[in-house]
């Protein structure tokens, strides 16, 4: 074997091989990374603070961004990104798998509200929710970075080369934003129910709430927290539950799955599997 | 001018290896960004070997709050001392880690770890220099979506006014003052794992489940000082997939050595070698490309670094053997964007494209030995 034809192999072996457990973060794909956005946005960083909490337990970044435009929600003109660690003083604070957001730079940020902190917003997936734009040499085309290298979208047809053109990466965006988002059956939702509203005798409809974040293929995730919805039949002693939807970020996936509970439902925790 | 737009930053070990640890190293693989670790420093750090000081006389300690609020650890019942176990088994895996010196391990590495005691902390505290692993962070937002698992690190670094080679020291809160003999100690370090993640301690990982002793080992490497390698069959590889989700507590050699060269033994620098050269294009240095020494005779990635800013790299550690010296094109470059792959004849097809057929020329050029 030729020695390039070799370091190739290597390289390829090395970078291929299937990841191991040992992990810090989920390798997420582009669709997992849009559903679990609940804004996406092209922006570019026109300030950075760091301090500490209020317990003083903490040091955080917090990056100012200009929103240019909006690829999935409504965001504010002006967004802020909260990120652990930073320095004050002589003390450094880290927390490996954070990107960090360079002054000056356009990035498209996938990003989740903070919670309980309006126009504060966290990237998903860490490191894998920042994609930073770059003009060409030749100042022309405009690209975006792809934090890890080459990017499945999670169809599995179709794979992000290292540095795509802008226009080309917000197609893609928007492409598997609007693909319909379809849970594998057999996927197992630990879910809490919530509330009920009862509709007449026997029956209810029920509103519960994922407890775990489940990456069921690599183009489907739901964060925990989802909220779940069904309509309950009173049989005998118990109530019989058909799961219709569960909403992924504000956009609607069909479930279809039942489960049989006794005695009250509210405060229930079930393992609902989707068929 | 990179460096006037603070390209620096580093990889690997947060130690790094010794000649990348004294320059501005850089960009990992897969989008560790080149500031990644000088979060918050807008302006070009320098950076610098952060560890534990006065190790094995010292040893690295640590506490475990058990609690888990979700009933996220399952497998023999997640009791306190079932959990326990793992994280302990964790930090096993990295004191006793062993390089393959001429086909027979060794170990090369004195760093010691011990168990402290119960914690009752809920949160991560980067001043009162306990080392607390938990499970029942109620700062939920700490964890975004996709994140299993992190670790907090404080480092301090020796205070201008504090002349190089005399000690100072630092604050803890609730605690006696310590003592840092370093240039830049290592002085908190909590773990948190995401209660919204399933974990087990079964050896058996159902799906949507992470093994709990492999992402602590992981964890516990950033702990005792380690930072992502670019290199998908270690422990210190930063990502996982779930629907192939397996229980890596192995160490590979380059954790092995990553560790040896943190914490080494009398015997680490005589045992191991060091590659070095310099990876340019156009007969320019190029900055942070990523250079993995693979051994010739296995095809094995054994260990790896990136390349300072003018082009050169020094792999240390590297068990004595025949290696090529792969460099690949990660570069970033602060003036108009990165070097992709287009800017290598012959690769176009790119390291990740399975689909691609056509054999690349060698995009580098390198001067690597061994000695």
């Amino acid at each position: 074997m030729k020695l390039r034809t070799f370091v190739l192999a290597v390289a390829m072996g090395c970078w291929l091989a299937p990841p191991a457990g040992a992990t810090t973060l989920v390798r997420m794909s582009l669709s997992q990374l849009a559903q679990a956005s609940s804004t996406i946005v092209q922006g570019h960083v026109v300030a950075q603070t760091v301090r500490q909490n209020a317990a003083h337990t903490r040091i955080m970044t917090y990056t100012t961004v200009q929103l240019d435009k909006a690829l999935k929600g409504q965001p504010p003109a002006t967004l802020t990104i909260e990120q652990p660690g930073g320095t004050i003083g002589n003390v450094h604070v880290r927390v490996p798998g954070t990107a960090f957001l360079r002054p000056q730079t356009d990035y498209i940020l996938f990003l989740e509200a903070a919670k309980g902190q309006t126009e504060t917003y966290h990237m998903v997936g860490m490191m894998q929710g920042a994609f930073r734009v770059y003009r060409e040499r030749n100042g022309v085309q405009r690209r975006v970075v792809l934090p890890l290298g080459a990017l499945s979208t999670g169809s599995g047809s179709k794979t992000l080369s290292q540095s795509p053109a802008l226009g080309e990466f917000q197609m893609t965006v928007s492409g598997v934003l609007a693909a319909p988002i379809v849970i594998p059956p057999g996927t197992l939702l630990p879910v809490v129910i919530d509330s009920t509203e009862f509709r007449g005798a026997g029956q209810a409809v029920v509103v519960g709430r994922t407890t775990s974040d489940l990456f069921p293929s690599k183009a489907v995730v739901i964060p925990a927290g989802s909220q779940v919805v069904g309509t309950a039949q009173r049989e005998g002693t118990k109530w019989k539950i058909y799961w219709n939807s569960v909403s992924v970020r504000g956009r609607q996936a069909h479930l279809s799955g039942a489960s049989e509970v006794s005695g009250s439902l509210k405060g229930r925790a079930l393992v609902v599997e989707a068929r | 001018m990179r460096h006037k737009q603070g390209a620096g930053g580093r990889r690997r070990i947060a130690a790094g290896f010794a000649a990348l640890a004294a320059l501005f190293s850089a960009v990992l693989l897969f989008g560790y960004n080149s500031f990644q670790d000088n979060l918050g420093t807008v302006q070009a750090p320098v950076p610098v070997v952060a560890r534990w000081d006065n190790v094995p006389a010292t040893p690295v300690s640590w506490l475990l709050n058990a609690t888990t609020p979700s009933n996220n650890v399952t497998g023999c019942s997640g009791s306190a001392t079932c959990i326990q176990q793992s994280v302990a088994a964790g930090f096993t895996t990295w004191t006793t880690a062993q390089i393959p010196i001429g086909g027979t391990p060794q170990t090369l590495t004195d760093v010691v770890v011990q168990y402290a005691g119960a914690s009752t902390q809920t949160s991560p505290n980067y001043q009162d220099c306990q080392n607390v692993v938990g499970f029942s962070d109620t700062g939920g937002s700490d964890f975004s979506t996709g994140t299993i698992a992190f670790t907090q690190i404080a480092t301090v670094t020796r205070p201008a006014s504090v002349p190089s080679g005399t000690s100072f020291q630092y604050t803890c809160s609730g605690a006696a003052n310590k003592t840092c003999s370093l240039d830049d100690c290592m002085a908190d370090a909590d773990i948190e794992f995401n209660p919204n993640v399933q974990f087990t301690t079964s050896s058996t990982i159902p799906a949507n489940t992470f093994g709990l002793q492999s992402a602590a080992t992981h964890e516990e490497g950033h702990l005792l000082g380690l930072d992502h390698s670019g290199i998908a069959h270690t422990v210190m590889f930063p990502f996982g997939d779930t629907t192939a989700a397996g229980e890596q507590t192995q160490l590979a050699t380059d954790d092995a050595i990553g560790i040896s060269f943190l914490y080494p033994s009398a015997n680490f620098s005589t045992a191991t070698g060091v590659i070095s050269g310099t990876v340019s294009l156009n007969s320019s240095g190029i900055f942070a490309a990523h250079v993995v020494a693979v051994n010739a005779v296995t095809g094995d990635a054994v260990t790896e670094g990136l390349t300072a800013p003018d082009g050169s790299y020094t792999l240390t550690g590297v068990p004595p053997g025949s290696y090529f010296v792969l460099a690949l094109p990660l570069a970033s470059n602060s003036d108009s964007g990165i070097l992709t792959l287009d800017n290598f004849s012959g690769w176009e097809c790119g390291y990740a494209d399975a689909a691609c057929t056509t054999v690349p020329q060698n995009p580098t050029s390198y001067t690597g030995r061994y000695h």
